[in-house]
């Protein structure tokens, strides 16, 4: 973990936590919704949910607007499969909404790639 | 899966950003962290996973092969586009080796494609990377980042050290220069759109 992101609002430089990993999963490996690095997540505020834990609210925080399972990785300095876990954790709770489905074809749509263009050529 | 029926309900579709991604692979220092913070709007995160590596030697004893399990960094940038389309394109900075290669084959699909990112001093380390995406049929683009005090390639020669289909891009980049990290991706959805299955030519 020496090379992970501190947490947010830790002094620069600060260590990242040193928590082994897979103990905030209590032990698990294997999330159970189909997520993938570039799944994007949205909070549902709104909604009445149960405790949701200090991981649980920070990644509530962060979904404010949908934010990207690869961005909370890196947000909560959380190896990728560790953070599928406590995602996937609060999809059951209907804290979050997963808002893009994972790429079901391995290219994507050529409509989506123009817009791409159109957006790039205007920064 | 009552998380996919929520999916179906909110929040508004219209609200709902669409998500491309964008390989970027490239030897150690080649500017990969560089090129990725020029044009994110975030300042560049890493990211951590593990992956399982089958092992180089097979344990002739037992006849299984070792498996290892390596922790790989990747810088992760977005930029997102509200115009014309509410969009996020989403940056994945891997190494270049080969031993990382079902990380790329994971990366790569979905993705618009890939930015070899080559250093004209080290060219050799950009090979692996491209044999492994032009097998793949992703489509990638060549970036020559031209570093302070490196020959300036010229790039038909890099072209030709990487031999190199005609039709792969090669664009001059400085990974510091955020127009020049546009100009790159650029290079890159315009290529994925020639390449596409049924592209207009």
């Amino acid at each position: 973990m020496s090379r992970a992101t501190p947490p947010p609002g830790a002094p620069p430089g600060a260590p990242a936590r040193r928590l082994r990993p897979y103990t905030l999963t209590g032990g698990r490996t294997r999330a159970r919704h189909p997520l993938n690095r570039d799944s994007l997540l949205a909070a549902r505020p709104q909604e009445p949910f149960g405790d949701v834990g200090r991981d649980g609210e920070q990644i509530q925080l962060l979904c404010a607007s949908p934010c990207s399972l690869a961005e909370l990785s890196g947000r909560l300095a959380q190896p990728v499969q560790v953070t599928k876990i406590l995602v996937s954790d609060l999809l059951d709770q209907h804290a979050l909404v997963l808002v893009t489905p994972t790429a079901r074809s391995p290219r994507p749509d050529t409509e989506l790639l123009e817009a791409c263009l159109a957006g790039l050529r205007r920064l | 899966m009552q998380a996919y029926a929520a999916c179906d309900q909110d929040p508004p579709r219209a609200h709902r950003p669409a998500t491309l991604k964008v390989v970027i692979a490239g030897g150690f220092g080649a500017g990969k962290t560089t090129l990725v913070g020029a044009v994110s709007e975030i300042p560049p995160l890493t990211t951590e996973e593990q992956l399982t590596e089958a092992g180089q030697d097979i344990d002739s004893l037992t006849g299984v092969g070792a498996k290892t399990t390596t922790t790989v960094a990747m810088d992760f940038g977005r930029i997102t586009f509200t115009a014309p389309t509410n969009l996020q394109l989403m940056l994945f900075g891997t190494p270049g080796q080969n031993r990382f290669k079902t990380l790329w084959d994971d990366l790569s699909y979905g993705a618009v494609g890939a930015v070899v990112l080559a250093d004209t001093r080290r060219l050799a380390d950009s090979f692996e990377a491209v044999s492994h995406f032009e097998q793949r049929a992703v489509p990638f683009v060549i970036a020559v980042n031209q570093f302070d005090g490196s020959d300036r390639y010229p790039l038909d020669e890099v072209r030709d050290s990487l031999d190199l289909d005609p039709g792969v891009p090669v664009v001059p980049c400085d990974a510091r220069s955020r127009q020049s990290a546009v100009n790159v991706l650029i290079a890159l959805v315009r290529h994925a759109l020639t390449t596409a299955p049924g592209a207009r030519p």
